[in-house]
């Protein structure tokens, strides 16, 4: 009699592990695909030269391109880092407010898609920043951080310097959701 | 069969047929997203739109999977935990609660002016309002402005400082995302929201400590003349609307414009609040109108306030304050033409290939040999707590003269309501001197009290009529129109409205006159404004003259062959005595006789109006789109629409208003200084640089002293609050949240493995069983 309910059971853990697989696999696809399409639909912003979302249900806009010349990879600025927004690409932190200075522009997304080159950046390298004022801007890396929690101080800036903040989780290779970041800081080239 | 058994096979099939429909659900949900997708389209479609549905379907398998074995773990890692980011939608109050955490600045309105051209038969208003930031820090600010219902905003000018910057028309959430940025680089940018169309907010980003703030918008709207008379309101006060929490919560409506939130404690020990108080009498508001009416006069008068009124020529008159007054009340101005005929009118203006046409025409005084028709009314009376006092007062004297003059084959019925409701009788009775009586005694022991809820005593009141289709059926509302489901309130007077019609009268100094109008249009009546005692018998006697009479039905515009145009209001509402009708049109080369017809009882009517002769004038456009706007707003509440045909106004809307630059429910005025903000470690306040003005500005209300404009006493408490010396502020840090960034979907796809395994296991497991 017990082989039919194991039967039903193993159905279902087999159906479940598929299920799985599909679903987690949609993360990199959907991450992928969602790149390469942002990337189309970026472009055709700024040929229109306004700010458009890539599609019209979503709820966030593309506001700038990241680009790392010594890998060769680009990723498309979306205006938000909620977990629908970075799902798709990587997205700027709204800042908190402050008083009159430019304040860095921090960029977050995850370590195991869009973010997953921040481990070959290194004190040195190139990143230039396009944002939606069509300014392409470089940036070199001044310095690598840990930090223990999620937060990171921010203090205004006195110089005009522009100061470009990208951040993912630490460590790279974990499979735990953490507290810990890495945040690669990089300062406007003249 | 064992119990044990039957169960889990019901399981099974539950579990197979939620699934289903979930996969379902997501295919007929994201078959919408799938079809915006114009470049994905070209791309990527059926593999995208397969692997969202897919997605989708896959996500409430799991969900069940789970809940049945209640596994938890690696397989929730669907998208990282969301961090208080802040997300667009909620911005307003968003972004205010945080800032509450920091240093928090209150900011005082110095001086409120408005100018008012009156030119035809519309109006352009300019307001201009000066604020300080009285706080330590750096600050946003935001303000209410109440206008008119069918005004046209389309101006925006801000001097913030030394910095001058106009606003452009944009998409409400590219607006807000434009805005947002600015904000967080610094920069000086407004913004201006449509929250209503009667209530717009105005943002203003990065007002500096002591720094002075000019505002001015500017809007259109459309002037009618009512039983002859041609009234000119400027709102002053607005009550406090229960369904716009964030700003009832942050903001003080009308005089102080900028809240007075949350005060820290070390700012509470510098300032006391006194002060505060003491400049909000720095809020003098001066009205200066242009009267350009292009006819004789025959009375001219200021409702509430006293008025200077010079006359430069017949028809052309200025109207001044003879000194500042408080906006405690509205400002409302009336005048009279002396030939009757004036009130006919055609104006017109040509922008791009168009030409907008605004007609206004009276409709012939036809109630002097008339007999008056049967009538059914049904009187709807508010007693809710925000009415009592000298609202209910009123309207209980409008309510008793509303009732002695039913004639005595006339049927009626009071129906009351606050939080509950009752009525006079259970179905209307007929008006005998008995009845009547009995009914006054009734209303002058009416007080009112407790909350409101319109919805089932307006339900009960359209349902309520007993007569046939001859008799006229009219409802007749007496409220302040203090209510929350406006929506709900609209749907349901278009579906119950059948061959009766809504009268709403709106009392008190500040009554919601945006619902009370939409209101009597939808309900196909019409309002009116009752603001003060003395008016009260003139207003009312007024509204029951005209609504006795037979009103032109079927109302119908036939323009000139060749001659295609947009016409609004669509359909055309009936008309009444007195009450003029006004026709906006928009088409091509606009030439030849257009007729409008109607009904007056079984006689027909008919009007000709030569299209050519329309004088010009500039902001008969923007009347017109504004008209346009309403309209598609109108039919979006009462038609009920679906999805998509809600999805095809609101376009049309978006366009209307990008096109005219109007702000609507969908577009803003956004604006941005494109220079940022001053530099670090210059003092402000200090600067001896004379800002020079843009062009076409008005140095009047931008150019001025700050010393003279900023009250001593203000300018004391600055001092004591080192505001000049606030460079020291930069230094601080703050914390910057960063969101959780691993998906973890190697881990997610090795526990999926797992249970693959597991599964397979269990079942060779049990084969081999059997085999045996």
């Amino acid at each position: 009699m017990y082989s039919k309910l194991f039967t039903a059971l193993g159905c279902c853990l087999v159906v479940i592990g598929l299920i799985g697989i599909a679903k987690a696999s949609m993360q990199p696809i959907k991450a992928i695909i969602g790149q390469h399409y942002l990337e189309v639909a970026w472009k055709e912003s700024l040929k229109a030269n306004k700010l458009s979302r890539p599609w019209r249900s979503a709820d966030f806009y593309m506001i700038g391109e990241l680009t790392v010349p010594k890998l060769n990879i680009s990723r498309v600025i979306l205006n938000n880092a909620s977990g629908e927004a970075m799902a798709w690409g990587i997205g700027r932190v709204n800042s908190v407010q402050f008083s009159k200075n430019r304040k860095p522009i921090i960029l977050a997304g995850h370590r195991d898609s869009h973010m997953q080159f921040m481990s070959k950046l290194n004190v040195g390298d190139k990143i230039e920043l396009m944002m939606s004022d069509r300014v392409l801007k470089t940036f070199i890396i001044s310095k690598t951080d840990i930090s223990k929690k999620p937060e990171l101080a921010i203090s205004a800036q006195n110089t005009d310097n522009e100061i470009l903040i990208l951040t993912t989780c630490w460590p790279f290779n974990s499979q735990k959701p953490g507290s810990e970041r890495y945040i690669v800081t990089a300062e406007k080239a003249y | 069969m064992p119990l044990g058994l039957f169960k889990e096979y019901i399981m099974l099939i539950s579990f197979i047929l939620l699934s289903l429909s979930l996969i379902l659900f997501g295919i007929i949900k994201r078959s919408e997203f799938y079809e915006h997708q114009i470049i994905l389209k070209q791309l990527f479609s059926p593999l995208f739109a397969a692997l969202v549905v897919l997605k989708n379907g896959l996500v409430g398998l799991t969900l069940i999977g789970l809940l049945i074995f209640s596994i938890s773990g690696p397989l929730r890692a669907e998208t990282s935990p969301k961090q208080p980011s802040i997300n667009l939608e909620d911005v307003e109050s968003g972004q205010l609660l945080m800032r509450s955490g920091n240093e928090l600045s209150s900011a005082i309105l110095l001086s409120t002016d408005i100018k008012i051209a009156v030119a035809g038969s519309s109006s352009r208003t300019i307001v201009s309002q000066r604020f300080i930031n009285t706080g330590k820090t750096w600050a946003e600010g935001v303000y209410v402005f109440p206008i008119g219902k069918d005004a046209a905003v389309d101006t925006l000018k801000l001097r913030i400082g030394e910095r001058f910057i106009e606003g452009i028309i944009k998409e409400k959430l590219e607006a807000r995302v434009i805005y947002e940025e600015a904000k967080a680089e610094g920069k000086k940018a407004s913004l201006i929201e449509q929250q209503k169309p009667n209530l717009f907010t105005n943002k203003i980003a990065n007002i500096g400590p002591g720094e002075v703030v000019v505002v001015q918008i500017e809007f259109q709207s459309k002037l009618l003349p009512k039983d002859g008379s041609w009234e000119l309101r400027v709102p002053l006060v607005s009550a406090p609307r229960f369904d716009l929490p964030t700003i009832e919560e942050n903001i003080k409506f009308g005089n102080a414009g900028f809240s007075a939130a949350k005060i820290n404690s070390d700012y509470n020990e510098n300032i006391d609040v006194k002060v505060l108080e003491e400049a909000e009498l720095f809020n003098p508001v001066e009205i200066s109108i242009d009267l350009n009416t292009g006819f004789e006069l025959n009375s001219l008068k200021s409702a509430f306030h006293k008025v200077d009124i010079e006359k430069l020529s017949n028809g052309h008159h200025k109207i001044n304050l003879p000194g500042p007054i408080s906006s405690d009340r509205d400002f409302v101005l009336r005048w009279t033409a002396k030939d009757k005929d004036t009130q006919t009118s055609l104006f017109k203006e040509t922008k791009g290939e168009y030409d907008h046409l605004l007609l206004t025409l009276n409709p012939p005084l036809t109630n002097k040999n008339n007999h008056s028709p049967k009538r059914e009314i049904i009187f709807i009376q508010d007693i809710s707590g925000s009415m009592s006092g000298e609202p209910i007062k009123q309207s209980k004297i409008g309510l008793e003269m509303a009732i002695k003059r039913l004639k005595p084959n006339d049927k009626f019925n009071i129906v009351l309501f606050n939080d509950r409701y009752s009525s006079y009788a259970q179905t209307p009775v007929l008006a005998t001197a008995k009845e009547r009586d009995k009914a006054i005694r009734y209303v002058r022991r009416l007080s009112a009290e407790n909350g409101t809820d319109m919805y089932p005593a307006l339900s009960f009141s359209l349902n309520n009529f007993r007569s046939n289709k001859s008799v006229l059926k009219q409802l007749i509302f007496l409220t302040d129109g203090a209510v929350t489901e406006e929506t709900k309130l609209f749907s349901l007077i278009n579906s119950k409205l059948k061959t009766s019609r809504l009268f709403t009268i709106g009392i008190g100094s500040a009554p919601n006159s945006f619902f009370m109008t939409r209101a009597a249009e939808i309900g196909r009546g019409s309002h009116i404004h009752i603001g003060d005692m003395s008016e009260i018998s003139v207003r009312m006697e007024e509204l029951f003259n005209k609504i006795e009479n037979p009103a032109i039905t079927d109302l119908e515009l036939i323009l000139p062959k060749g001659f295609k145009a947009e016409v609004y209001p669509n359909p055309l509402p009936d008309l009444y005595v007195g009450d003029p009708l006004s026709i906006a049109i928009r088409g091509k080369n606009a030439s030849g006789v257009a007729q409008i017809t109607g009904n007056i009882g079984n006689q027909k009517w008919v009007a000709k109006i030569p299209l050519d002769q329309g004088a010009k004038q500039i902001g008969i456009a923007k009347l017109w789109a504004r008209e346009k706007i309403s309209n598609l707003e109108r039919n979006r509440v009462s038609l009920n629409p679906n999805e998509n045909q809600k999805a095809h106004m609101d376009s049309k809307l978006l366009q209307t208003a990008l096109n005219y630059g109007l702000v609507s429910r969908l577009s803003s005025m956004v604006a941005v200084d494109i220079t940022p903000s001053r530099p670090a470690g210059e003092e402000l306040g200090s600067t001896k640089l004379k800002a020079a003005i843009p062009d076409g500005w008005d140095p009047k209300q931008f150019d001025y002293n700050y010393n003279q404009i900023v009250p001593q006493k203000l300018q004391q408490v600055s001092s004591r609050n080192n505001w000049f010396k606030s460079a020291n502020l930069d230094q601080k840090t703050e914390m910057q949240q960063l969101p959780q960034t691993s998906l973890n979907w190697k881990a997610s796809i090795l526990f999926a493995l797992l249970s693959l395994l597991l599964g397979l296991i269990t079942l060779s497991t049990v084969g081999r069983k059997n085999n045996v």
